[in-house]
Formats: C-alpha cells, structure tokens, sequence
C-alpha cells in the first residue's frame, strides 16, 4: 500500500485525537521502520489494518466509522492533490461516475502496480446513483467516507445506504439518493 | 497543533519532550528513507532515461533507414510511382513516373507539388484527358481505392493504375497511385487472342466441331462447326453433360476409359457414334486432350470431332462388296477345282476311247470323225489346263516346289518332245546352252517346264520350216543367285509390232486368222508371262513378219547346292508302335507309298475310300492316319470330319496328315480345318514323307553327311583321273590349266618334227608329253602317243603318218573343248569348296 495512505493516516489520528494518540498506536510490533512511514514508500496493506485496529481499541471508535472519517479525510487530500479531477465535474454524481472510467486509469499511469478497488456504476435516475464496489481488501467503509467526503466537497446532500453483497466484505452496494 | 501541556509537571514535562524526541525522530527516520527512495528512484530515472535515449536513437536510425529502403524501392519500381498526402501535396515519386507523362522536373522536384495542378499536365497525354480527370476525382472524392484500372495514353501506350489509400487507423493519410506500362502484355494477350481466333477458324473451317468441357463432362464451350454438326445451337448445350446429351449407352466403358486416360494428361483418338438434336446418329472421329488451369492442373478437356458417317457407310459398303466379291472368288475357286476334276476325267475317257476306237478297223469316214473328236477333245483338255494353271497363278495360290533342277536336262527333255510335234516339218531344233551354267538351280522344274514348253509349242505350232533355238546364257551371279537369260528363236510366221503386247493377254492370239488357221486357246503366251513374273522375270517378244519371232526373258534362280562337296544323307527308321493307316484310292500312290513304308519299317493298313477307313477306325488303333482327299465314296474330308465327331472311337484323336493334289493353298487350309494335323502336297519325295511324319515323332532320321567327289566327265577317263588325282581336285585344277596353256606349243613341236621326219626326236617329243594327256583324261590321245613313240622302228607308221596326224589333231581340237569345260568346272568347284 501507498506510502501516501500511511503518512495521510497518522495525520488524521494526530488531528482528531492527538500525537500522544499517534505515538501510543505506532508502539505496536512489527511495524516496518517503527512507522518511520514516508509518503513515497509502500507498506504492507496490513500495517494499516493493525493500526486502524489499534487506534480504534486506543480510542474507543467503532472501526466503520473510524474508517468513513479516515475515507472523508482522504477526499479532502485528494482534492488538496489533484483539484483538476474536481474541476472537471459539476456535481458529485458526475465526479463518483468518472472514478471507474476516467481517475482509476489515471491513477494506474503513475502507479502501475496499484491495487484498486473496482466500481460497478448505475445512474438509477437523476437523483439516485448506485456503486457497487469490489476489492479483497474489504474497504467499504473507507469507501463510504470517501462517498461523503465526496458530497460535502460539492456541498451536496444525500443519504448513502450500504448494503453488503457477500459477508466478508468483499462486495458492497452503495445507493446514493440525493 | 501543539499537544496539550502541562507545564508545571515536570513529569509531563518529561513525557512531552520524550514524545518529541521519538516524533523527531520518526520524522528524520522517515525523511533519510524517503531521500533513499528518491534517490534510489531518481537513479531508476536515470538509467530509464539513457534507455529511452539509446531506444530513440536507434529506432530513429531505423526509421530513417527504412525511409532511405523504402525511397529507393520506390524510385527504381518499373512501375510510376506518385504518393500524395491527404491535401494532395506531392510526398514522393519516382524517375519512371516522370519519364511517363514527360515532366522537366526531377523526382525530387515533383515533391511538395499539388497534385491538382500536376494531373492537369498529365492529363494532356492521355486520349481522353477529361475521362482521367473524371477519373481521378472520383478516386480522390469517394475516398475508394480502385485497382488495375486501364487508362490508353495518346502514344499508344497502355497503362494500368492502382490507387491505394493510405491509412493508419482513423487517420487518413492521403493515397499512392501507381502506373504500369502494360503496352506489350496487351499486345502479347491480343497476339495470343488473334492466334487462337486464327486456329480456332482453321479448325472450324476443316469442319472440324471443338467442344470443351469439364471434368464431369460438362459442356463449357461449343464451337459453331459442333454445334452445326449436331444441331443445336451453342447456348443450348452450354451446362449440358455431355456424355448423357450425346453418347448413346453403350460407350460408359469408353468413356471411362478416356477420364482416365485425360486425368493422366494424355490424348487419344477415338470413334464414337453421336446423337444429333434431331435424334438421328452421326459417327465422330474425336481426338480428345486435357486441358489445365494455369497451376497445371487438370480441369476438363477438349475434343476436336470429325464427322465421320460417310466414310463408315463407305466402309460398310466396301466390307459387303468385299465379302460379296471374297464369296464370289471363293465359288470361282471351288468351280475350277471340280472343274479340273469333274471335266478332265470325262475328257480322258474321250480321248481314251478315241483312241481305241482308231484300233477297230473303222472307215474312212469314220476315221475322220474319230480325227475330229480327238482334235476337239485335246483342244478342250488344253483349254480346261490352261485355266486351271492361270487362275492359279493369278490368285496367287500357287505353292512352288523348288528343287535342285538341271537346266540343261529340262530343256534337252523338252527339245525331244517338241522333235514329235514337229513331226515332219522341215524344222530343226537347236540348243545353244552356256557352259558357264555348270551348276544345278534351286526351281520348280513343273513351273520351267510349263513355260519353256509353251515357248516351244508355240514357235513350233507357228513355223513351217527353219530352225527353233533355244538359247540360255549366264548373265552374272551374284549371291549364290544366278541371273540366267533365256532366248526361245524361230523361222515362223512373226507377229505384227502392234500386236507384241495383246499376245500376252488371256484369250487373246495375234489376230482372228491364226485362231482359224492354227487353234490354240490364247492362254499359253498368258501362262507364261504370268510364271515368269511369279519367278520375278519379264516375258518379252520381238518379231518381224514372215522372218520369225523371238521371245526372251531373264530369271534369277537359286544355285543348288547340292553340286558343292558334301550331300546329306538321310537314314529312316520307323519308330511308331502301333500301324499306320494309308487311306488312298490310285494304286500307283498306294504302291509308292507302301513301298516307302514297308522300307523304313512301318506296318500299315490300305483302305481305298473314306468308308472303309472308317470301318477299320472302328476296329483298330492305329498310329497315324495318312489320308488322300479326292476319293470315291466318302472323300477324305468326310472321313476326317467323322472320325472327329467320334468321341467314343479310340482314333478319335489320332493325327491325320492330309496328302492333296491341288498346289492350292486352300484345300490345305480346308483340310486343317476339316481336324487333319498336317499336310502334304503329292507328289511328294520321300524326304518330305519323312518330314511330315517326323512331326509326330514316328521316324528317326540319322543324317549322314557325304563328302561328295568331284566328278569328272564321262568323256574324259574319269577312273583313271579319279586314281590320278585322289581327291586333290586343286592340283587336278592347276595340271589343266598347265595342260591348256602348254600344249598348243608342244603339238605344234611335234608337227614340225613330223615335217622334218626327224623321227627319233618326233619319238622322243611323243613319249614326253604322252602323260600330259593321261593327265587330263584323254587316255585314247595318250595312247596314239604311244604308238607315234614306236615312229624310229616302225616305218608302216612311218608310211601312215600324215593320216595317223590329222586324225590326232581333229580328235585333240575337239577333246580339247571338254577339257576347257573341265577346267571352268574345276575353279568352281574348288571356289564352293
């Protein structure tokens, strides 16, 4: 996993519960450098688990929301990153429609060896869209944060429901109604 | 975002920095690895990027390589070559597309051109310059690619143009045009047209019907004279089979016989009949071929049919006449057969008892009744041999029988006879016969009679008084053959120049007059020429009336060689176990051949007819059948026929040998298919007798070769020389020349002697060449030497001299002829040894 996700997270522990926070969750064993983490480097995709893990017995957040929150966080550094994508869509629906077909290919441009979830699209109608999401990583809540991350940057309201498909986590529906 | 403190625990205070301390040093933790990463990466760049530069430099390398390739392929293509760009801008061309239309600007000058203003130039050289205007917009509008499009220039050239468009996936990148000179391959393709118009019209106008089809005799193409030939018109036959439309049913075998013949690429002939639209037949001579597709393979064929119905009716017709004219000849055959027999016997018995009448005492008037009859008889018995002989000769059916034949014998033979003819007309006869001819001829001696006596007969029937002379003269030999010419000369009444050719004809004398004065039925002269040209010779005739007439002719004949050294002997000896049967009614024939067979061991039975051979077939098993044919009450062919169809009779399958009379090939023929196994013409010698037997293994012949001794003349002392000699007939050879060239001088010698009457040394001369004379078999000469010896003593010698000299020298000049006889008969003796 991304080096970037890492740094991203320990800056959303520090700001939502302190360094101390930081400092008690990164004591834990095995983690690679003692979670000297840089943004360019990549780690194993189960550092992040066992520190969401960790963080959420530290602080007493369920881990779901613990992870939507970390998913809102990431929207907010994605567009600090890369507002073009923003740019070209006039609304939230638009935006989450172009991630299949237009962000992940992009994304794959500069890192070719990226493990990406995949998003089945369907425009229901004009106010209501559905993704179902895929990924072993079973990251739905942190797609769910991302969804609202989404909605709040074009400052729109909706009410997401989540649906899972199979019991591991491994495939989610989303329905968005605005 | 600075953590909450609290500043007055020191504690706190100490956890706080100690948190820091650890922050800090995660963070310079995580930039060290970070710049490593970088670093490590910025290497990766770095490497990436030297690739990537010698990649491009390379590919660039290529790219400007494949250009150069690609350009030169362009230039030097014996096509024109234009590429133009998607806004019609000239990108490339070659030297063969300027040369084409003639433009003052390089190849290379040509690029960057617009293509709209370049066609407009070009197209003045073509013959419809608006037409390849047109053209070419069209090409360029529609965006299509068009292939082998043919575009005539105003100079006669012809070309073909190809446009290709240029593309490289959406992208359109203009087109490539490309002109070809075809001129000459048009040329060579309207050659290759006008020829096979100009064979298809020949073929056409020799009446001959082309039709193509393929491999399952579908018609592909039929050609005017076919469809003509079989009356239907060409687009009624196209797609038609063939085989089913044409050929009646019974030509599958053919048929598949000529698929396969054509599979393997060959040609044949063949006839086949063809049913017509009109359901009429016609016959085809068809000469079929493959024909192949231009990988070589074969894809149908081609038959040139020639209608052939006329000459089968004619062949037809031609096969009924011949089997018509063949039935005919063979009932003419049959006719002069039984004419031969049936007719001669009756005459016989006329002449016979005319003959016997002449005993009875009769009258005068009666005598010459009987002198009519027996002339009448005899005319007619020459007139039924006469045709009997020439409708011989002319079928061709005669079998000659040659056989070592002295020439000088037949015809001193013949000059006797005639002697009776001539009775007593005051006509000598003589024979003028060259020595040279010392050796005997391989001939027919019946066939030499038959002309020599004709000859004779006529010359003698035709002279009243003179002479008839019989001439033959060695010509050459060559080949063991002797080229004998032979002279037949008499005082007679002559023939007319204008009739020299008609006497040779059958019926036909010199003119009605010599019918009615001399007889005769006009076929002799037509028997023989007829002979003689059967003996490869040419009868001719000169004449001059009132002084006599000549007839001569040359032949080649086989030099016998029976006068060389040796002679076969043959020794008979029966080897059959069982008896013989001899199955012949005339009692001469019996007798011979009773004798025959008693002498080299056979037992026999005699039946005189058919019938009574069969009754003893009946009753015993014999051998071998030897079976005449004409014979009364059952004839031969009967008894063979019967005997064969006898399954249960022990002869059943005996061998029977047919003896004929008739030199006609075809009762042998008849006798064979009559179930006889062999046959033999009579009269037969007894070699042939042995022969025919020894076929079926029932003789032993031990062969016993002979050397023969020359002999010399009887009217030398031929005992004497035979004891002189001992067989060295060289010597006997080299001691007659001696003799001839020596003697004259010697006798003449001893005349002179005889003048001077110098008798001691006359003596002496007499005793020396005494045994010269011995030597060459003049005994009786060598004896007068020995009495002209005793001249010094005996004076009643003395007395007698002059007489006792001349009967010497008349009695030396004529033995001296048979000694130069002798002589030529030595060297060639000596020559066949």
């Amino acid at each position: 996993m991304r080096g970037i996700i890492f740094t991203e997270y320990l800056d959303f522990v520090e700001t939502k519960f302190g360094y101390a926070t930081v400092d008690q969750i990164l004591t834990i064993d095995g983690l690679t450098d003692e979670g000297a983490y840089t943004s360019v480097g990549k780690y194993p995709f189960e550092e992040i688990v066992a520190l969401l893990v960790e963080t959420s017995s530290k602080t007493s957040v369920a881990l779901p929301n613990l992870m939507s929150s970390f998913g809102e966080h990431v929207m907010g550094v994605f567009y600090k990153g890369y507002p073009d994508f923003f740019h070209s869509s006039q609304d939230a629906f638009t935006f989450l429609s172009s991630i299949e077909d237009v962000i992940h290919p992009q994304v794959l441009k500069l890192y070719p060896d990226a493990e990406l979830p995949s998003f089945d699209i369907k425009r229901v109608s004009e106010d209501h869209l559905e993704m179902t999401y895929h990924s072993v990583r079973r990251m739905g809540d942190f797609a769910h944060g991302l969804i609202v991350g989404c909605l709040e940057h074009y400052q729109e309201k909706a009410k997401i429901t989540q649906e899972n498909l199979s019991e591991d986590g491994t495939k989610i529906r989303f329905k968005i109604k605005r | 975002m600075a953590p909450k403190s609290d500043s007055k625990s020191k504690d706190d205070l100490s956890a706080q920095v100690a948190l820091y301390q650890r922050r800090y040093e995660r963070e310079r933790r995580a930039r060290k690895s970070a710049e490593q990463l970088l670093e490590h990466k910025s290497l990766e760049l770095f490497d990436a990027y030297k690739e990537l530069k010698g990649l491009n430099s390379s590919l660039e390398q290529k790219v400007l390589q494949r250009n150069e390739t690609l350009t030169t392929l362009i230039k030097n293509l014996s096509t024109g070559i234009m590429l133009e760009d998607e806004h019609r801008f000239i990108l490339l061309t070659n030297d063969l597309f300027r040369d084409l239309f003639k433009l003052n600007r390089s190849a290379d000058e040509l690029i960057g051109l617009n293509c709209t203003q370049v066609m407009k130039v070009i197209s003045s050289y073509f013959k419809d310059p608006e037409l390849y205007i047109e053209s070419t917009e069209r090409i360029i509008n529609e965006g299509v690619e068009v292939f082998g499009e043919v575009l005539e220039m105003k100079n006669g050239t012809v070309l073909e143009r190809d446009a290709v468009r240029i593309d490289s996936g959406d992208q359109f990148y203009g087109f490539l045009w490309q002109y070809k000179d075809i001129t000459e391959q048009q040329r060579t393709q309207q050659k290759i047209r006008d020829s096979e118009e100009k064979y298809r019209g020949i073929i056409e106008n020799m009446e001959l019907g082309m039709l193509e089809v393929d491999l399952n005799h579908n018609i592909v193409r039929a050609y005017d004279w076919f469809c003509d030939m079989l009356g239907y018109q060409e687009h009624e036959l196209i797609g038609k089979n063939a085989k089913q439309l044409f050929l009646p049913d019974n030509y599958d075998d053919l048929m598949n016989n000529q698929d396969t013949l054509r599979s393997e690429g060959q040609q044949s002939v063949y006839e086949v009949q063809m049913k017509r639209k009109n359901g009429s037949l016609i016959w085809v001579l068809i000469s079929g071929a493959p024909f192949y597709d231009n990988k070589g393979n074969v894809i149908g064929s081609v038959g040139i049919h020639y209608d052939i119905t006329d000459r089968k009716q004619l062949e037809d017709d031609l096969l009924t006449a011949r089997n018509q004219a063949e039935n005919a000849r063979e009932a003419e055959k049959q006719f002069l057969a039984n004419m031969s027999h049936e007719i001669r016997n009756p005459i016989n018995a006329i002449t016979g008892l005319t003959n016997l009448l002449y005993d009875t005492k009769p009258t005068k008037e009666q005598l010459e009744h009987l002198d009519n009859i027996k002339y009448s008889a005899d005319i007619l018995l020459g007139l039924i041999s006469g045709i009997l002989d020439l409708s011989k000769i002319e079928s061709g059916n005669l079998d000659f029988v040659e056989s070592s034949t002295n020439l000088k014998d037949v015809i001193d033979a013949l000059i006797q006879i005639i002697g009776f003819k001539l009775e007593d007309k005051p006509v000598k006869v003589l024979q003028e016969f060259d020595p040279n001819i010392d050796f005997e001829v391989m001939a027919d001696s019946t066939v030499l009679n038959q002309i020599f006596l004709n000859l004779l007969s006529n010359a003698s029937k035709f002279t009243e008084e003179g002479e008839i002379k019989i001439t033959s003269k060695l010509l050459e030999i060559e080949d063991e053959e002797a080229l004998i010419h032979f002279e037949f000369s008499d005082t007679g009444i002559g023939i007319p120049e204008d009739k020299l050719e008609t006497i040779f004809q059958s019926f036909r004398q010199a003119d009605k007059e010599t019918k009615l004065k001399y007889g005769g039925t006009g076929l002799g002269l037509s028997i023989c020429r007829n002979l003689v040209s059967a003996y490869g010779g040419e009868i001719h005739a000169s004449s001059m009336i009132g002084k006599g007439s000549i007839f001569y002719f040359d032949l080649r004949l086989k030099i016998s060689q029976s006068s060389a050294a040796v002679i076969k002997q043959l020794e008979i000896t029966s080897t059959a176990s069982k008896k013989l049967l001899v199955v012949e009614d005339n009692k001469i024939n019996q007798q011979y051949l009773a004798g025959l067979l008693r002498k080299w061991g056979f037992e026999y039975d005699l039946a005189e007819n058919g019938q009574i051979a069969l009754d003893l077939l009946d009753k015993n098993e014999y051998e071998l059948i030897l079976m005449d044919i004409r014979m009364p009450v059952m004839d031969g062919y009967e008894a063979t026929i019967r005997l064969r169809n006898t399954h249960q009779n022990v002869n059943h399958n005996t061998p029977i040998i047919a003896l004929t009379a008739s030199a006609l090939v075809d009762e042998k023929e008849r006798a064979l298919a009559a179930g006889m196994n062999y046959h033999i013409t009579k009269p037969f010698t007894p070699e042939q007798l042995a022969d025919a037997l020894g076929n079926f293994d029932l003789v032993h012949q031990e062969e016993i070769e002979q050397l023969v001794d020359f002999t010399f003349s009887e009217e030398l002392d031929n005992e004497y020389l035979d004891e002189f000699y001992q067989g060295d007939f060289e010597r006997a050879e080299m001691m007659f020349q001696i003799f001839l060239r020596v003697m004259d001088k010697e006798i003449e010698e001893l005349a002179a002697l005889k003048n001077n009457e110098d008798w001691d040394a006359f003596g002496s001369q007499a005793h020396k060449i005494k045994p010269n004379f011995s030597m060459v078999g003049l005994t009786e000469i060598s004896e007068i030497m020995k009495e002209f010896e005793s001249a010094p003593t005996n004076a009643d010698l003395r007395r007698d001299i002059e007489a006792k000299f001349n009967y010497f020298s008349n009695k030396f000049e004529k033995r001296r002829k048979i000694v130069e006889t002798e002589v030529a008969k030595l060297s060639h003796f000596i020559h066949l040894v």
